[in-house]
C-alpha cells in the first residue's frame, strides 16, 4: 500500500466527524472517496494531506509513519493536494503559478539564492520547460502570461491541477475536481485524470459527481456520517443496497 | 545648508525604513505595527555601544542591525502563526513594551534623559566635512538596501513571497515552509529597521525614548502607502514626499502666522490624512503603483 490511514478519529466541538475510519490506497490506483455532504470526506482528506490533525489513529505513507508531519513536508514527500475552491496565486501569471510550485529552488534560498544566480537561472530554465510541458498537456499554454486571477472557473481548476503536477507527486489528491466547472471542462478534466493515472501516479479523488467518479475510479470508499459504509470496485459499490439507501437513493 | 542635509538624511532614513516595511507588508503581507521597536533597538544598541563602550562606529551599526534581527526572531517564531490582524496587535504591544523597557531600565538606557554625544561618521574631519560625508554614507547604505530588496523582488524568492501573500495554504500544499519564510522576512525587515535606527541615532547625535513613539511606525506606513505598497521604487518616492511635506510645513511655520504652532502641527496631520484618503480612493496602488497590474487590469477590462 502506498498510503494507509488506520482507525482515524476526529471530533469538532462534541460532534464526531470521523468514527474509526480506515482507508488504504494501492500504488498506481485511482481511488474515489464519496458520500453525502457532511459525511467527513474533506476532513479525512485533510488528515491525509496534513492540513488537519487526527485525534487518534495513524497515517502511513510508503512505509513511514507521517501522522504528525506538517502539510508542507508531506508535499515534499510526494503527497500533493488540490483545493475544492481554486487557490490560485491571483496576481502571478499562470506560468509563475507553476514555477513557484517547483521544489527545492536555489533562488528561493536566502541569502544564497541572491549570489548563486547562474545556478538559479539554469534551474529556472529547466523548470520552465517542465511547466511548458504540463501547460501544453492541460491546454493552458496559450494563457501562460495571463494573470491567474483573470482565468475562468474551469481554467482555474486546470491550473490547480497543473501546479500540483509540477511537484511530480506520487500521490495526487483532488478535492472535488469537477465542482463548479462546466460539463465540457469536467469531461476534459476527467480525461486528464485518466491519463495521469495511466502514467502510474496514485490518485485520491473526493467527488460529488458519482457517475463521473464511477467511470474513472478502480476503488471506491463510501463515507456516511463519519463511518465507512462500504468499499470496493465501483460496480460492486453501486449494487450495494446500503449504499443505495444511504446515498444513491437520495442523490 | 545643514537643514537641507537633515531633510535629505531623514528622507533617506525613511526610505530605508519603508524598504524594510515593504518587504514585510508589500511582498509578504505581514502587517507589523511594532516596526518602531526594531528601529529603537538598532538606535539604542549602536548609541550605547559607541558612546558607553567606545566601540567603533561600524561595529555599532552592525550590532544595531543584528540585535534588531535577533529580537524579531523569537517574536516571529511565537506569533507569526497568528492570523494577520492578531499579529499586528501583538507587534503593537511589543513596541510599547520596548519603549517602556527603554524608559525604565535607566542603568542601561539612560531612561528619559536619553543618550547624548553620539558621534557622527567622520566627526574627526570637522562639522563642514562630516555632514556631507555622513550623508553620503547614509545614501550608500540606503542604495545598497534598495538593491538588496530589488534583487529579492526579482528572484524566485520574491515570487514565492508574493505567492504566500496571495494564498498561504496553497503555498503549503506545494511544499513551502511558509512559516519559516515569514519569520525570515520579519528578521530581514527588522535588520533593515535596526540599521536605519542606528543611522538615525548617529545623524541626530542625541536619542531619547520619545523619538521612538508609534508615530515612526505610522509615518513609515504612510510613506509606503503614498509610494505604492509592493512596488520597488515606491518606498523611495513615498519617503521623500512625506519628509518634504513634514519638514516643509515646519519651515512654513516661520512665515505663516494664521495658526498657532499647536494648530499647525494638528493641521499637518489632517492634510496627510486627507491626502491618504484621496490617494486610496483615486489611486489605491500609490504614486508608483505596480505598472504591470495596471496594464493587466486594463486588458481585463477590454476582454
Amino acid at each position: 500500500m502506498l498510503l494507509e490511514a488506520r482507525d482515524i478519529e476526529k471530533s469538532y466541538v462534541g460532534s464526531r466527524v470521523l468514527k474509526s475510519v480506515s482507508v488504504a490506497l494501492k500504488p498506481g490506483s485511482i481511488t474515489a472517496l464519496i458520500g453525502p455532504n457532511g459525511a467527513g470526506k474533506t476532513t479525512l482528506f485533510d488528515i491525509i494531506s496534513g492540513f488537519v490533525q487526527a485525534d487518534s489513529g495513524m497515517v502511513r505513507y510508503s512505509g513511514e509513519e507521517i501522522t504528525r508531519k506538517p502539510a508542507f513536508l508531506r508535499a515534499r514527500r510526494g503527497i500533493v493536494k488540490t483545493f475544492q475552491i481554486p487557490h490560485e496565486f491571483g496576481g502571478l501569471s499562470v506560468l509563475d503559478n507553476l514555477l513557484v510550485a517547483s521544489s527545492d529552488q536555489i533562488g528561493e534560498r536566502f541569502p544564497v539564492g541572491l549570489w548563486s544566480r547562474r545556478a538559479a537561472r539554469e534551474q529556472e530554465r529547466v523548470n520552465t520547460e517542465t511547466a511548458y510541458g504540463i501547460l501544453e498537456f492541460l491546454g493552458l499554454l496559450a494563457s501562460r502570461e495571463v494573470k491567474a486571477e483573470t482565468l475562468s472557473a474551469g481554467e482555474k481548476k486546470l491550473l490547480e491541477l497543473a501546479r500540483a503536477l509540477m511537484l511530480a507527486p506520487r500521490l495526487l489528491m483532488l478535492d472535488e475536481p469537477l465542482a463548479g466547472v462546466p460539463v465540457s471542462v469536467g469531461e476534459q478534466i476527467l480525461e486528464h485524470l485518466v491519463d495521469i493515472g495511466a502514467q502510474g501516479k496514485t490518485l485520491l479523488i473526493v467527488e460529488h459527481n458519482l457517475e463521473a467518479v464511477m467511470r474513472v475510479a478502480d476503488w471506491v470508499y463510501v463515507l456516511v456520517d463519519g463511518e465507512l459504509l462500504a468499499s470496493g470496485r465501483p460496480s460492486d459499490v453501486q449494487c450495494n443496497e446500503r449504499v443505495q439507501a444511504a446515498y444513491l437513493g437520495k442523490a | 545648508m545643514t537643514y537641507v542635509y537633515t531633510v535629505i538624511a531623514f528622507g533617506l532614513i525613511y526610505t530605508m525604513l519603508a524598504l524594510g516595511l515593504n518587504l514585510q507588508m508589500g511582498f509578504t503581507g505581514i502587517i507589523n505595527f511594532g516596526y518602531v521597536a526594531f528601529v529603537a533597538i538598532g538606535a539604542y544598541t549602536s548609541a550605547l555601544l559607541t558612546v558607553d563602550l567606545h566601540w567603533p562606529l561600524l561595529a555599532g551599526w552592525a550590532a544595531g542591525a543584528a540585535l534588531a534581527a535577533l529580537a524579531s526572531y523569537p517574536l516571529g517564531l511565537l506569533t507569526i502563526r497568528l492570523g494577520g490582524d492578531y499579529f499586528a496587535v501583538v507587534t503593537l504591544g511589543f513596541s510599547e513594551l520596548a519603549l517602556l523597557v527603554v524608559l525604565n531600565e535607566r542603568q542601561l538606557t539612560h531612561g528619559a534623559i536619553g543618550i547624548t554625544g553620539i558621534h557622527r561618521p567622520f566627526a574627526a574631519l570637522g562639522p563642514h566635512l562630516s555632514a556631507p560625508l555622513a550623508l553620503l554614507t547614509i545614501a550608500a547604505l540606503t542604495a545598497f538596501t534598495a538593491y538588496l530588496i530589488w534583487q529579492i523582488g526579482h528572484s524566485p524568492l520574491g515570487r514565492l513571497l508574493r505567492a504566500i501573500q496571495a494564498n498561504e495554504s496553497a503555498a503549503q500544499a506545494l511544499g513551502k515552509n511558509t512559516v519559516g519564510y515569514k519569520v525570515l522576512v520579519l528578521v530581514v525587515g527588522s535588520a533593515i529597521a535596526g540599521l536605519a535606527g542606528a543611522l538615525y541615532a548617529h545623524w541626530v547625535q542625541y536619542i531619547s525614548p520619545d523619538q521612538f513613539s508609534p508615530d515612526v511606525t505610522f509615518n513609515t506606513f504612510i510613506a509606503l502607502i503614498l509610494g505604492g505598497v509592493g512596488s520597488l521604487l515606491g518606498p523611495v518616492i513615498g519617503a521623500f514626499v512625506l519628509i518634504f511635506f513634514l519638514q516643509g510645513s515646519i519651515v512654513l511655520q516661520d512665515y505663516v502666522h494664521i495658526f498657532s504652532a499647536n494648530q499647525q502641527s494638528a493641521l499637518r496631520f489632517m492634510i496627510i490624512g486627507l491626502a491618504l484618503v484621496l490617494l486610496i480612493v483615486f489611486r489605491p496602488e500609490g504614486i508608483m503603483g505596480r505598472m504591470k497590474s495596471r496594464r493587466s487590469r486594463r486588458s481585463a477590462d477590454v476582454s
